[in-house]
């Protein structure tokens, strides 16, 4: 939304105006096309509106997300813009995810009932932040469901994990998000975080696929570097237009949007958190997977 | 570039190109107040300073619950079971209350305990204390409800490192916990130990009542924060301590129990716990 008020006078003696769309301001806050709108009466009685959305660049910051799908205040969490949850958003969700079970190396369901398909020898990994499950092998490691059949992209899902690379991060395969089959082995429908030395990775890649195998993946630097025995944040979201990557540790960043390259829309897509090792013995770490679904809105 | 900058002496609030910035901002005082703070937008709930949260947050943290389930109305007093989502180690302990299993009140539904002989527990604990660790971050909350007023009565309430209701004392545990040993007076105390023979009590400043609480633990690496509040809202307190908090690697799981120490009962109606873990600003 790009609303631009057009004032007339509330009543003459009054400092008050009133705009078409029937706010009510005595302040209207502007720099060029951009205002923030001071109103203690009328259509929007005693609110505060801002006219476009401005990225909260330090955590004191306060911005509004004025399109007609979010409307949501925004704030500034550690590295990112993080819109708030509303009061009820806890029920206008489909939200499923798996946990390690503490201080074992079982994996607990939340609102699901696929079956999450473990490789590599497992292990409990304690350190500052949290806790994992540590997978070590000279091959694959990590957790996937290989039914892939959790969600679509019409469903607008967003997936979260929080895994730790293993202390060497040399000669491996980091893939991580949702997939319609492995994509170790196939082109599937993805929206994945790679991290494939295999393919002259030098950072975390956004890695976008329709299934085609010639030409049908896309893959773009996140702009992170791979650190070993450190923990990431990894956000993936699926809108209509594109698919949302954020992928974050204590002490880096990346942020790409809009990926060209999308899965297909009614491709089933499933968990898949997993790195191969490509010489030698490699571990990987993964503390919880996370997706919400039904999730258009911003 | 900002527009506009309201001041008062080095506090300021400055509205700019579709930015509001709070420089130094403080905790809302009436309904209707904004703050940001840190990373979090607050207001005013029901008397408590309560932080937003951000969108994707119950699954950028870790997290899991233990809740009664519900029974359909408040006419209903059928036993209701407790569902676990996330954890699989929490246990009852003791009976439920043998003609009320199911508590209705105003501020809401508990499933409902009561004691039935001296040195008798009866709550929910973790079988293990190993769900969490301080330098995991965790955040622990739990809506109960005490009933033993006017019986001897010991309560125990928090995040431990071993079941603390056998003694007033917290005895070479480590824990950070709200505790009341109490005949239907007093005020709650809020004590952490780090597994020393001594623990520390502190005033919570929360007087004894047969009202719902919502308690929530916060643990990090440099201070444990209490707060309280009623169920149905108000009365809200906060204390913090930096003394003698749980070891940052020592596992901790938790309890919320009552313990008959004479008389006829004791009891205590629980509603939910819930544990959110991994608050690094990511």
């Amino acid at each position: 939304m790009d609303h631009r008020h057009r004032w007339t006078p509330l009543k003459k003696g009054f400092p008050q105006k009133i705009c078409a769309c029937g706010l009510v301001a005595v302040k209207e806050l502007r720099i060029g096309k951009n205002t923030i709108t001071l109103s203690p009466g009328g259509n929007g009685d005693d609110t505060m509106r801002y006219s476009l959305f401005g990225t909260p660049g330090t955590v004191s910051q306060l911005a509004m997300d004025p399109s007609t799908g979010s409307g949501r205040p925004v704030t500034r969490q550690g590295q990112f813009a993080r819109r708030l949850r509303l009061a009820d958003e806890a029920i206008a969700k489909k939200f499923w995810r798996y946990n390690q079970d503490a201080d074992t190396t079982s994996i607990l369901n939340i609102n699901s009932t696929a079956t999450i398909s473990v490789v590599g020898t497992p292990s409990v990994l304690s350190v500052t932040g949290g806790q994992f499950i540590s997978y070590s092998s000279g091959g694959d490691n990590g957790w996937a469901n290989t039914s892939f059949n959790e969600t679509q992209k019409q469903g607008f899902p967003t997936f979260v994990a929080y895994i730790r690379t293993g202390p060497i991060v040399t000669s491996v395969n980091y893939h991580i998000g949702l997939t319609s089959s492995d994509p170790f082995t196939t082109n599937p429908s993805m929206g994945m975080v790679r991290f494939n030395t295999g393919a002259g990775d030098t950072t975390w890649m956004a890695v976008t696929g329709n299934g085609a195998s010639a030409g049908g993946t896309t893959a773009v630097s996140l702009g992170l570097s791979v650190t070993a025995n450190t923990i990431y944040l990894i956000r993936i979201q699926f809108t209509t237009t594109g698919v949302g990557f954020q992928i974050a540790s204590v002490s880096g960043t990346g942020n790409v949007l809009g990926v060209a390259t999308l899965p297909v829309s009614t491709a089933l897509l499933g968990t898949f958190a997993r790195m191969r090792a490509l010489s030698g013995t490699r571990e990987f770490g993964i503390s919880h997977v996370a997706i919400a679904e039904n999730n258009p809105y911003l | 570039m900002w527009v506009q900058e309201l001041k008062a002496g080095l506090k300021t609030v400055s509205l700019g190109s579709n930015l509001a910035t709070f420089a130094g901002a403080t905790d809302p005082v009436i309904a209707g107040d904004m703050s940001v703070i840190d990373t979090r937008l607050r207001g005013l709930v029901s008397a408590a300073v309560l932080n937003s949260r951000n969108v994707d947050e119950p699954a950028a943290l870790r997290e899991w619950s233990v809740s009664a389930t519900p029974t359909g109305n408040a006419s209903n007093t059928a036993v209701s079971t407790v569902v676990n989502s996330g954890i699989s180690t929490v246990i009852t302990q003791g009976p439920t209350h043998p003609s009320v299993p199911v508590l209705s009140t105003s501020d809401g539904q508990y499933k409902n305990y009561r004691t039935g002989g001296v040195n008798v527990q009866t709550g929910w604990r973790t079988a293990t204390f190993n769900q969490t660790q301080r330098r995991f971050f965790p955040t622990w909350t739990c809506i109960f409800r005490p009933n033993g007023l006017g019986m001897p009565t010991r309560f125990w309430v928090g995040v431990c490192s071993g079941n603390p209701s056998g003694a007033d004392t917290g005895t070479l545990l480590h824990l950070a916990a709200l505790h009341i040993s109490t005949s239907g007076a007093g005020t709650w105390s809020a004590v952490t130990n780090d597994g020393s023979a001594g623990a520390n009590f502190f005033s919570s400043g929360f007087g004894f009542s047969q009202t719902g609480m919502i308690l929530t633990i916060q643990l990090t690496d440099t201070i444990v924060r209490f707060t309280l509040r009623n169920a149905s809202g108000g009365n809200p307190t906060v204390v913090t301590t930096s003394t003698q908090m749980p070891g940052l690697t020592t596992g901790l799981g938790f309890v919320a129990q009552v313990t008959q120490t004479s008389g006829a009962f004791s009891g205590i109606g629980i509603r939910n716990a819930y544990l959110t873990q991994g608050q690094v600003a990511y």
